[in-house]
């Protein structure tokens, strides 16, 4: 894995992480198939992939969030800043999520809850900080507070210019309800920049969004994220906006990753069948014609060992099937999990 | 007009290799015991009723025999739920019970399913007046109480068998026009229905062609938990002798003869009344176990 | 080329009544305003827009799914505007829709041949042996094997799903197919199968196409005139070609700046645009003059004012704005 080969250290260390779970009938299913991912300190690195292809399992998992049971880390490790993950007790999950690492969500709507106003969600970010429980002296003592409301409010306030949103003031005593997705979405960013985070996560932050709307939002979320130096790791099916906002690019496909390298590179010159049969399923805006990839995600039951993609590739051959290819460095960063990548011309 | 590159010949392989309905269900009923427990009790006395004549050791003690040399026995080796007062065997009664209660039951379910699936789908489907209306009478008959409703019902009418079926379903009708109404109301949004439509289907192929075969999944759960409770409410009835009369080996007509006896004659009450219990209790457990297999999509 | 659906200034108000008791009534919400629209046979439209914009309730307006407020829709040569049960007759004679969301638009009891046998069953067309050879001919068409005829929906992937609903549309020969964000709950990768099929029946079978969609990528592969609406009303139309090369409206311009592409020369010829400003104002509340000027970066006094027509600045090429004298 190219990731490990750099000089620094990575923020986010995730290597061979297999996950799965057993179906009602006892049969064994794999969803995560050796996932190996890294981002480094200050980076902007897509996750990008089509539905089903594990992303957001993916995601779950860096967040300590799977659903376990019925999903299972059956392999791999997932470090942060040096901190094993899987092994992480809440008290470490108290210090790591929502604070070091935070996530921006898919729905932005449902994400803010409805019978708390925009001040009140803020108060509480600000006054939990770090902590697993408050306790019922906790919980009040800020809020009967002056000082502490004061400074909650101001800093409240900052953080909601800080997302470019009019008038604060007003915005603090409003219920989610009342603003739109755009706002909603921003609201979120700002609670996810508040503790200044060396990673954020966002999970497709703007699928949920008109074009335009989505456009801003990401191009605030890229500003802010420069300007705090923090890293973030974009959760996206848009190859499009991979393109336009990621220094690096992770492929996904049936569970596993199966190109990376810096997004120029493999947008110009992808070397994983998979990767050219998605930068030619995108509808351009010139007349460029468009071809979409033969048959469908295969399910995971039936995969068994070999490439995931041998089934809709062009350029299978026997091996394919008899082990599934690593992903191996071509040059610099960029690495394919192709067996054939060095001699087919995509 | 820009080009696009002509398709690839298709070779869609099946999406999934879902799990089917069969798997799901042996998975699930392994799961959960009381499922099981539940299906066994039904099945039991499904074959209880329609095998009565031959498993009952007296069959002829379910009318009006007089043995008055055995009245009032114990339960023993030859009758193992004891005699009643003139000498007829508990458990031959019992036996032969279960052909009323399950036939009440089922007579009632099928009655109130036919007027109240087809007037809820119509009420939810049009929605306007219609709608109102059906819902506004619906909910008149739901502010009564079943049982009191059918205790008014009966004490117009001669008690009997049918007298019971006809007051049980006039009040339980309600339920599975509620039923259907709550499903047809969000499944009309469904864009099938706005595809159907297009597609220049009348309303009523629509309502009734498209929509309803929806509704199984929830009308065979409502329907096996029903069994359990119209037993129940049919039992109540012949207790209070509202129901069959004497000498029909009704259940509760039976717990109100033997409550007379006790405590000396504990049998006659306790027998017939531990059969009411199962059959609820089997009927409960198994609904909310098809529920789970039928209703657990995803 | 004859025309086989006009709309003359079509608008459509949803009305939320007077409540009992005289409440106080909530504002009406215009969803399309003053729309009109030829096309002919074998004709290509698209209508892009985002959410607000009314391209969804047009579609709706045309299929008789919903009654026009003001204005004239006119059919396959038959005034249809009124929406009598003759009216609905014709319409479901002459149009089909082909759903956003496969799996909702296909009835989950059914197999996908009672699925694409339904109309020809509702319309009383042909005899039981003709409708199952008819399914068998449809399904080779849409490129789905006849082993999944007695397949229930969830058993098919998205792409499948949406071959069904193709098909299912195509049933009774249509002379008109509406398309409503066919491929907009689809990956790219099968999105481009579904986009090709449909150039496909199009060049075979000629029948015209609305294709209703946000995506302006989509719409460039598969229209051939373009409409783009904002808040109920096409503040632009012309030839895909003048559109995607000349966008004129600012709005139009700003929706093509947002795009990310995958390749940026692609960004290079188009005009550049700052983005616009703010979100997109409800359908309940919409702004005085120019529906798009709180967003607009180049309005002026009279764009708060005076709602802009639609006025041609080339052959064929209409736009609402008055930034075109």
């Amino acid at each position: 894995m190219t990731s490990s080969a750099a000089e620094t250290e990575a923020l986010l260390d995730v290597r061979g992480l297999t996950v799965g779970f057993t179906d009602v009938d006892r049969s064994s299913v794999t969803l995560l198939r050796g996932v190996d991912l890294a981002v480094h300190r200050g980076e902007i690195v897509a996750l990008v992939g089509e539905s089903g292809c594990g992303k957001t399992l993916t995601t779950r998992a860096v967040l300590g969030l799977l659903p376990t049971p019925p999903l299972a880390v059956r392999g791999g490790e997932i470090h942060f800043e040096g901190i094993d993950l899987l092994a992480a007790d809440g008290d470490a999950w108290q210090e790591l999520r929502g604070r070091a690492m935070t996530l921006v969500p898919q729905h932005p709507l449902s994400s803010l809850n409805p019978v708390f106003t925009v001040g009140e969600q803020f108060f509480d970010l600000l006054s939990f900080q770090g902590q697993a429980s408050l306790g019922p002296v906790g919980y009040w003592r800020p809020r009967l507070d002056r000082a502490t409301r004061a400074r909650h409010r101001a800093a409240t306030i900052e953080a909601l210019k800080s997302v470019s949103l009019p008038d604060p003031e007003g915005l603090i005593e409003r219920y989610p309800a009342e603003l739109s997705g755009g706002m909603c979405q921003r609201v979120l960013i700002a609670m996810a920049l508040l503790s200044n985070p060396r990673l954020i996560i966002a999970d497709e932050p703007g699928t949920a969004l008109d074009v335009t709307i989505e456009a801003q939002i990401n191009r605030l979320l890229l500003t802010k994220v420069r300007e705090q130096g923090a890293a973030m790791l974009y959760i996206t099916h848009d190859l499009g906006i991979a393109r336009e906002l990621s220094d690096r690019v992770f492929v996904m496909y049936a569970g596993s990753v199966v190109e990376t390298g810096r997004t120029g590179d493999v947008f110009a010159r992808p070397r994983h069948p998979y990767t050219r049969g998605l930068l030619d399923a995108v509808p351009r805006l010139s007349s460029a014609p468009i071809k979409g990839i033969r048959g469908v995600l295969p399910d995971p039951k039936t995969l068994g060992s070999g490439c995931a993609f041998r089934f809709r590739c062009d350029y299978a051959i026997a091996a394919c099937a008899a082990r599934t290819p690593p992903l191996s460095q071509l040059s610099g960063l960029h690495a394919s999990a192709c067996l054939r990548a060095e001699e087919i011309t995509l | 007009m820009t080009s696009i590159a002509p398709s690839a010949p298709l070779d869609d392989e099946p999406h999934s290799v879902a799990v089917g309905l069969g798997t799901r269900a042996w998975a699930s009923l392994r799961n959960s015991p009381l499922t099981v427990i539940g299906f066994l009790v039904c099945l039991g006395l499904v074959v209880m009723a329609a095998f009565a004549p031959w498993i009952a050791p007296f069959p002829e003690d379910a009318g009006a025999v007089v043995k008055f040399h055995q009245r009032l026995q114990p339960p023993s080796a030859e009758h193992w739920f004891g005699t009643d007062l003139v000498g007829r065997d508990v458990l031959s009664r019992i036996v032969m019970g279960s052909r009323i209660s399950l036939a009440t039951a089922v007579a009632v379910i099928v009655a109130a399913a036919l007027i109240g699936v087809p007037l809820g789908v119509i009420a939810a489907y049009r929605g306007g007046w219609t709608g109102a209306s059906i819902m506004r009478i619906n909910e008149v008959f739901l502010a009564i109480p079943s049982l009191v409703f059918v205790l008014v019902v009966t004490s117009l009418m001669r008690p009997s068998l049918p007298v019971t079926i006809f007051a049980i379903a006039l009040a339980w009708w309600t339920w599975y026009a509620r039923l259907a109404y709550g499903e047809v109301l969000s499944l009309k949004e469904e864009q099938f229905v706005d595809a159907a439509r297009t597609s220049g289907a009348s309303d009523l192929r629509i309502a009734f062609g498209e929509i309803l075969p929806n509704l199984t999944s929830v009308l065979i759960v409502k329907t096996t938990l029903d069994l359990g409770y119209v037993i129940l409410l049919g039992a109540s009835l012949g207790f209070l002798g509202l129901g069959p009369q004497p000498p029909a080996p009704e259940w509760g007509t039976m717990v109100a003869e033997g409550r007379e006896q006790l405590p000396d004659a504990w049998w006659l009450t306790t027998f017939p009344g531990l059969a009411v219990f199962a059959a609820v209790v089997g009927f409960n457990l198994f609904g909310d176990g098809l529920n789970d297999i039928l209703g657990g999509r995803d | 080329m004859t025309v086989v659906l006009r709309l003359d200034r079509v608008s459509k108000v949803f009305g939320s009544g007077r409540g009992w008791f005289g409440r106080s009534r909530r504002p009406d919400v215009r969803a399309v305003s003053e729309v009109s629209l030829t096309l002919e046979t074998g004709g290509r439209v698209g209508l892009v827009g985002e959410s607000g914009s009314g391209k969804t309730t047009t579609a709706r307006l045309i299929l008789g799914l919903t009654r026009a407020s003001a204005g004239r829709i006119e059919l396959a040569g038959r005034d249809v505007t009124a929406l009598t049960p003759e009216d609905e007759g014709h319409i479901h004679r002459s149009a089909q829709i082909v759903f956003q969301d496969p799996l909702s638009s296909l009835n989950p009891k059914k197999s996908v041949q009672q699925i694409v046998m339904l109309p020809l069953i509702a319309q009383k067309i042909g005899t039981t042996n003709e409708r199952l050879e008819r399914v068998k001919e449809l399904l080779d068409q849409v490129g789905l094997p006849q082993r999944y005829r007695n397949s229930l929906p969830d058993r098919l992937s998205g792409g499948q799903r949406q071959r069904v609903g193709i098909a299912r549309a195509l049933a009774i020969n249509p002379q008109l197919l509406v398309l409503d964000e066919p491929t907009a709950s689809l990956d790219v990768s099968v999105q481009a199968r579904v986009l090709a099929l449909l150039d496909d029946l199009q060049r075979s079978l000629g029948i015209a196409q609305i294709m209703v969609s946000h995506n302006l990528g989509v719409i460039r592969h598969v229209a051939d005139k373009v409409a783009v609406m904002y808040l109920g009303r096409i503040v632009e139309q012309g030839s895909t070609a003048q559109i995607f090369s000349a966008p004129a409206h600012p709005y139009t311009q700003a929706l093509f700046s947002a795009i990310p592409v995958i390749d940026p020369s692609e960004r290079a010829s188009l005009p550049q645009r700052p983005e616009v400003k703010g979100e997109v104002t409800s359908a309940a509340h919409i702004p005085n003059g120019c529906a798009f000027h709180p967003r607009c970066t180049s309005a002026r006094a009279e764009c708060s004012n005076v709602v802009p027509q639609l006025k041609a600045i080339a052959d064929g090429h209409q736009v609402s704005c008055h930034l075109y004298p």
